[in-house]
């Protein structure tokens, strides 16, 4: 029995310690559970949580697929001094200080080493775990900067700290900005990112997120479905801008602007079948005299058109029947009493009795308004102008896809306390009224498509993965003016070019078309310096027209006639466009490029190419081993072809290639390659036949 | 010794220790579960960490071409490379090009 209860003891005492366990893990659990349940709560919540995870904004494209705006990630570079050891600070402060001052100025701030280094010291002797080192890097600058000193030791021995946070890049930067637009968190969006950013940014969703700790720091997953990824990313959108025909207006704008110093200025190319803008130039000037896109003034700024508008005026008179282009007026030596003002021409001269189109081509005010005062200056006739003007579009925005267009003010005859005597005369040259550059092109496209009026657009496609939206074009009037009179308008305007106001401009490439428009500004204002807008509405080829232009230049100074600070944009860009394209340049039909030469030097390079190039320029040639590389040499009257050898991991012979050829050669077998200077190869540093084992090759052209 | 396996004078009198004894294959069967779900879960955590940073590297690559892309973009338009052949003294041409053709017979 002994033994028995003995071993009932033991069992109760193992027993005891069982449930006295017990006891405490249910104390614990209350006590996790109740006690400290808040605490631990929160805590858990921090490992998960609902997260706003944003969609990728979606990118904007030229016509040919440029990448015009897009998202990329910058870096903010930070140091924590705090926790890094001491020994590992004090023993490399000295070449952190001299890294960082002579990393690339475009991202860090210019200090001298000695600077950087009694600032890091002083830091670090503060104790501060968030010291500032460089903001704006893009990726390679900032996998450059985590190479440093100490910084290389990472985020927990180095003090590395680094923000990843997105910004909307434009590849090439300033041209047509204003048009592209900015997309920023605390103000409107504006330009083509406003107006489409329903599409652009996609959507963004609530996630329910787990923290997990990884080499880089903390990451978040999403808890339930981690293979879950179905935010819609941003869709792209595809313009109809044209980088090659921006860069030509933007540069000459630029050109025009700096000369005449002017305040501002708009040039806007369109496409006269469908109204697709190609080129959008906003120029501001800056206080130190350079020009940036900084206002759209093609769509959002008014302003008096001036001689610009007596296009509309003669078409108005040919369509009511007050006028053709036959039509006497007399000019009364460029200057006549209306009411109680009396109206001058902008240029001096000593003409009276004129055609109705020889006023238009030298921009008489006193012409045209004569005309448009006889035939309108009534009750019914004012009705009639303003219904002709309407109908003519100037009283409706033309609907670009861009925020912030400007609704055209047009006097409308049914509020009499605006009407003056002078109205109607004033009206058909320009004033007295108010559009947009862009409003005007419109119409002036109107007329150089034969009529047919298209609203002007800028996007063409929305990407949306497979299902795309095309945008075609949109047709605003079918028809503004009989072909008969529009054909008329049209040879007036390509008289203005031949024989008025621009015929400094004439092209011997190209025949061009259009209108001066010369403005006063502030004409209201007596005593003050006079200010004036210039300004070139035309389009080309005048017999068959693409492209419909329309450059203002605000404010000039010195020189201020649209025939002079406009029309020469005009000209400049009509005949880059013009040449740009192969099908409509001039040929010349003698062979003597061909015929008169003899055969070429030893020739080296790609085979293909060669041999495209000697039969585009009629070279005979002879292959013999169809090799990827070849030399050609002269041989009697061919050009004989023989392989030139290029082994796998073997420096090739480059001498005699261009650096193209060469280059791409010598990179495929993994070397680095530096050259210098221009022409053909004449010496590698590295002779051919070593191994090639990623070394840097110099090549020397000449 | 007897005794001890006498049911009714141990620990075996209570039901469901005995339950458990009777049950002990399903026990093992729970705990592997149980050991496979967390390391099952383990794993799949370390997958996701994985996938993550891939993803990251991925994103760094994509800006990294981005930022050579925008380079050659900008690079590639007249004005540019109108600046950068200045010092060869190559302009650009002022008249459109002419197409050479042969003459038609």
């Amino acid at each position: 029995m002994d033994k028995k209860k003995e071993l009932l003891w033991r069992a109760y005492l193992v027993m005891l310690f069982f449930v006295i366990a017990s006891l405490v893990i249910m104390f614990k659990i209350f006590k996790v559970s109740v006690i400290e349940g808040d605490k631990w709560r929160a805590k858990a919540s921090d490992n998960i949580k609902w997260k706003v995870v944003d969609a990728d904004r979606g990118s904007i494209y030229s016509d040919e697929m440029h990448l015009l705006s897009t998202s990329v990630q910058f870096f903010e570079i930070r140091m924590d001094l705090k926790t890094i050891k001491d020994e590992i600070f004090y023993e490399n402060v000295d070449s952190l200080a001299l890294f960082l001052s002579r990393f690339s100025k475009e991202y860090v701030k210019e200090k001298s080493p000695a600077q950087w280094k009694s600032e890091l010291l002083a830091n670090k002797k503060k104790k501060n775990a968030y010291f500032f080192i460089a903001r704006g890097l893009d990726i390679d600058a900032f996998k450059k900067i985590k190479k440093a000193p100490i910084l290389r030791y990472g985020k927990y021995k180095g003090g590395l700290i680094a923000f990843r946070y997105g910004r909307r890049v434009k590849p090439f930067r300033d041209m047509a900005s204003r048009t592209i637009g900015v997309d920023r968190e605390n103000a409107d969006r504006i330009g083509l990112e406003g107006y489409f950013d329903r599409f652009l940014k996609g959507d963004a969703d609530q996630r329910l997120m787990k923290k997990l700790t990884s080499r880089d720091g903390e990451i978040w997953v999403p808890l339930y479905d981690p293979s879950e990824n179905d935010i819609r990313k941003g869709d792209d959108i595809v313009t109809t801008l044209n980088i090659e025909i921006q860069d030509f207006v933007h540069h000459s704008m630029i050109d025009m602007l700096t000369k005449y110093q002017a305040e501002g200025g708009t040039a806007i190319v369109m496409e006269t079948k469908t109204g697709a803008i190609k080129a959008f130039t906003n120029l501001s000037r800056n206080g130190d005299g350079s020009y940036m896109e900084m206002y759209n003034h093609g769509t959002a700024r008014l302003s008096e058109p001036g001689s610009t508008m007596k296009l509309a005026t003669v078409l108005a008179l040919m369509e009511d029947g007050y006028a053709t282009a036959e039509t006497k007026v007399n000019l009364n030596y460029g200057s006549k009493r209306f009411s109680d003002r009396v109206m001058h021409d902008s240029e001096k001269h000593n003409r009276t009795i004129v055609t109705m189109s020889e006023a238009f081509e030298l921009s008489s005010n006193v012409g045209i308004a004569s005309l448009a005062n006889d035939a309108y200056n009534s009750i019914d006739g004012r009705k009639k102008w303003y219904n002709r003007l309407a109908s003519f579009g100037f009283t409706e925005p033309c609907g670009v896809d861009l925020t912030g267009e400007a609704i055209p003010e047009l006097k409308n005859p049914k509020d009499k306390n605006t009407w003056y005597g002078t109205t109607v005369p004033w009206m058909s040259h320009g004033y007295e009224l108010q559009n947009t550059p862009l409003q005007m092109l419109t119409f002036y496209n109107a007329v150089a498509n034969g009529g047919k009026m298209m609203k002007p657009f800028l996007v063409k496609e929305i990407i949306k993965g497979e299902k795309n939206k095309i945008f075609e074009p949109v047709v605003l009037k079918e028809q503004i003016a009989k072909p008969e009179h529009i054909a008329a308008a049209k040879k007036m305007m390509e008289n203005v070019v031949l024989k008025g106001t621009a015929k400094s401009i004439k092209s011997e490439f190209v025949n061009l078309a259009g209108k001066t428009g010369t403005t006063r500004v502030n004409y209201a204002k007596s005593g003050e310096y006079a200010k004036y807008n210039g300004s070139f509405c035309g389009y080309f080829p005048a017999e068959n027209p693409e492209y419909t232009i329309m450059v203002v230049v605000y404010e000039p100074k010195g020189v201020y006639y649209g025939g002079y600070v406009a029309a020469p944009v005009f000209k400049e860009v009509a005949e880059k466009i013009y040449g740009m394209r192969n099908k409509t340049a001039r040929s010349i039909n003698d062979t003597v490029f061909v015929n008169n030469t003899s055969l070429p030097n030893r020739s080296i390079g790609f085979r293909e190419d060669l041999e495209q190039i000697f039969t585009y320029v009629n070279v005979p040639y002879h292959t013999k081993k169809k090799g990827k590389w070849s030399v050609a040499d002269p041989s009697g009257n061919t050009m004989l072809f023989s392989e030139n050898n290029v082994r796998e991991k073997v420096i090739p012979n480059v001498m005699g290639m261009g650096a193209r050829d060469a280059s791409y050669l010598l990179e495929s077998v993994g070397l680095q390659v530096e050259f210098y200077g221009a022409g053909k190869v004449l010496r590698q540093s590295i002779p051919a036949g070593t191994k090639a084992a990623r070394q840097k090759i110099a090549i020397y052209l000449h | 010794m007897a005794s001890f396996q006498d049911k009714k004078t141990t620990i075996f009198r209570l039901k469901w220790v005995e339950w458990i004894f009777v049950n002990l294959p399903f026990v093992c069967y729970l705990v592997l579960l149980g050991v496979i779900y967390i390391s099952n879960a383990h794993a799949s955590e370390k997958a996701l960490r994985k996938i993550e940073t891939l993803k990251q590297d991925v994103k760094d690559t994509k800006w990294h071409y981005m930022n050579l892309q925008q380079q050659l973009e900008y690079g590639s338009i007249q004005s540019q490379i109108e600046t950068k052949v200045e010092h060869l003294g190559l302009v650009p041409n002022q008249k459109p090009p002419l197409v050479i053709s042969q003459k038609e017979k």
